[in-house]
């Protein structure tokens, strides 16, 4: 058996003697997708700034595969990182405004070595497969739209074809429509590379619709994990049935507010 | 039923064209209207021209809003300012910063409410703290001395949701009020919307891009694409028969949970 991808064990994160991630225990496996779920306070980046050694992490361990990571050097780092990239909610502020968008792509090949020729036309066949036409290699991203954008940043994300990519609510600054074409996109990758994901994001029913496992967040604990299916349609606890309820399905919502009077008609 | 506002070929236009194109509604008192549309789609810009409260550069450049009878699309400002506040409402979305900063929340609300009335300092204090207990602050007496930095983000949009009915408005408008918050947060805003709403028998136009959230709270919606209103009905017909494909396209995005599959949901 392969060992996972990356594993958290009883971390905990403190910033001036607050906990913001409390004992948290997690892994990832190899082409898988998880969400982690949870509002605003939960801990939920606090736990992907700890895997990315962005977080000072105050006990337990972080594994990158075989390797403990928890307190490398930033020059180590780097080696770690090639492998595990990371998106982040605003597509607007992750992509530089004044380079062209093949530009973007193009600039973590060419930092590891690869020549300016080559990591062109990669960058061109990446916009292809995050579904962008390659011939808007040369634009800048302002003439772009927020979805468009966060293709982008995954391509450019993809570039170094990392095992594991990180992604900081990647679709919570998008349109309704808009969303669910990036989740899809997400799911589509992992079938075609089989890159594997980790999504933080607020949206229980989105991330219910493309990850095989959920973890739910609140205050700093993982308070449930286990496979989407069983969290999301036989939640244990009550904080993760309160954030079910809390998903607004119009057509449920509807069905409860007027089958009353459909009986009585 | 004469309706308590009616937008009648409203247009909108910035320095290069029209962004709302010949809008048509009509609202009683009572009702909640959801106005509902992505970014781009017109949505805000239609409200706020109610309250006169177009981002400059933005112009009303045809049509009539007609509120309570009369047309107020060509107020001044200083004939605006009585109406704003005292009988139209509105919410914003973000209320870390709609909230004055270095202003106690109580007298804000105070400020707001002797704005347009002559009422005594005593009255007006009862009133805030009616006001504030309305929308389900806990401890109304206290959050009425609090700092805005001193409450949570569902705390203060109750804050600016009892500074937006002080006056008991007949009209409210709420742009996205729930967008920046939590989902449990939301459900409970929503709820008090919706209670506000009926306790003073006023309209509502709710802006937002959530179906689900017009869904919970509203009576009819109207769904905008392009400066366009696209399709308009009660929210059962919108939401279960929509019409137009662009209904439907926002409908299949929304978000969709798998049955529970415990005893402990709904059969």
């Amino acid at each position: 058996m392969t060992a996972p991808l990356i594993r958290l064990e009883e971390v905990s994160v403190e910033y001036k003697g607050f906990k913001a991630l409390d004992r948290a225990s997690l892994q990832v496996e190899p082409g898988q997708i998880v969400g982690i779920v949870g509002e605003s306070g939960s801990g939920k980046t606090t736990a992907l700034n700890a895997m990315m050694g962005l977080a000072p992490i105050s006990e337990g361990e972080v594994f990158f595969g075989e390797e403990r990571i928890t307190h490398l050097r930033t020059s180590q780092r780097r080696r770690v990182w090639r492998d595990m990239q990371m998106i982040f909610q605003d597509p607007s502020t992750s992509l530089s405004p004044s380079r062209s968008l093949a530009a973007s792509v193009a600039e973590p090949l060419i930092a590891h070595g690869e020549n300016a020729v080559a990591a062109r036309s990669r960058a061109a066949a990446l916009l292809e497969l995050v579904g962008l036409d390659a011939a808007m290699a040369d634009r800048s991203p302002h003439a772009l739209s927020g979805g468009q954008r966060q293709r982008v940043a995954i391509a450019r994300a993809l570039a170094l074809s990392p095992r594991l990519i990180v992604a900081d609510e990647p679709m919570s600054a998008l349109d309704v429509s808009v969303k669910a074409q990036i989740a899809a996109l997400f799911s589509d990758l992992r079938s075609r590379l089989g890159t594997a994901f980790l999504i933080v994001s607020h949206d229980l029913a989105l991330m219910s619709a493309i990850a095989d496992r959920i973890i739910v967040m609140k205050r700093g604990r993982i308070v449930e994990q286990g496979p989407a299916s069983a969290v999301v349609e036989a939640p244990t606890q009550a904080y993760t049935q309160r954030l079910r309820a809390a998903c607004l399905d119009p057509q449920e919502v509807i069905r409860a507010r007027f089958s009353d009077t459909e009986h009585a008609a | 039923m004469t309706a308590l506002l009616a937008l009648r070929g409203l247009t909108i236009e910035a320095g290069d064209g029209p962004l709302v194109h010949t809008i048509d509604l009509e609202l009683a008192a009572g009702r909640i209207l959801g106005l509902v549309g992505e970014s781009g789609s017109g949505k805000s810009l239609t409200v706020m021209s109610i309250p006169g409260l177009l981002p400059s550069g933005c112009r009303v450049s045809a049509g009539e809003i007609v509120f309570d009878g009369r047309d107020i699309v060509d107020l001044s400002e200083d004939q605006m300012r009585p109406l704003r506040g005292r009988d139209i409402g509105v919410v914003f979305q973000d209320p870390f910063t709609s909230l004055n900063p270095v202003r106690r929340v109580g007298s804000l609300l105070e400020e707001a409410l002797r704005r347009h009335t002559g009422v005594s300092a005593r009255v007006a204090r009862d009133r805030v703290i009616e006001a504030l207990d309305q929308v389900g602050l806990p401890d109304p007496v206290g959050k009425a001395r609090a700092y805005p930095h001193q409450m949570s983000g569902g705390q203060r949009q109750r804050a600016l949701i009892a500074l937006a009915l002080v006056n008991n408005p007949r009209l409210l408008i709420a742009d996205e009020p729930t967008t920046a918050l939590d989902a449990t947060v939301q459900v409970e805003i929503l709820d008090v919307l919706r209670r506000s709403a009926e306790r003073v028998n006023g309209a509502v136009v709710f802006v937002t891009h959530d179906l689900g959230a017009a869904a919970y709270i509203c009576d009819e919606i109207a769904v905008m694409r392009g400066g366009r209103i696209v399709e308009h009905g009660l929210v059962q017909n919108i939401i279960a028969r929509p019409t137009h494909p662009y209904t439907k396209e926002l409908l299949a995005c929304s978000p969709r949970l798998p049955p529970r599959k415990d005893n402990r949901g709904q059969p």
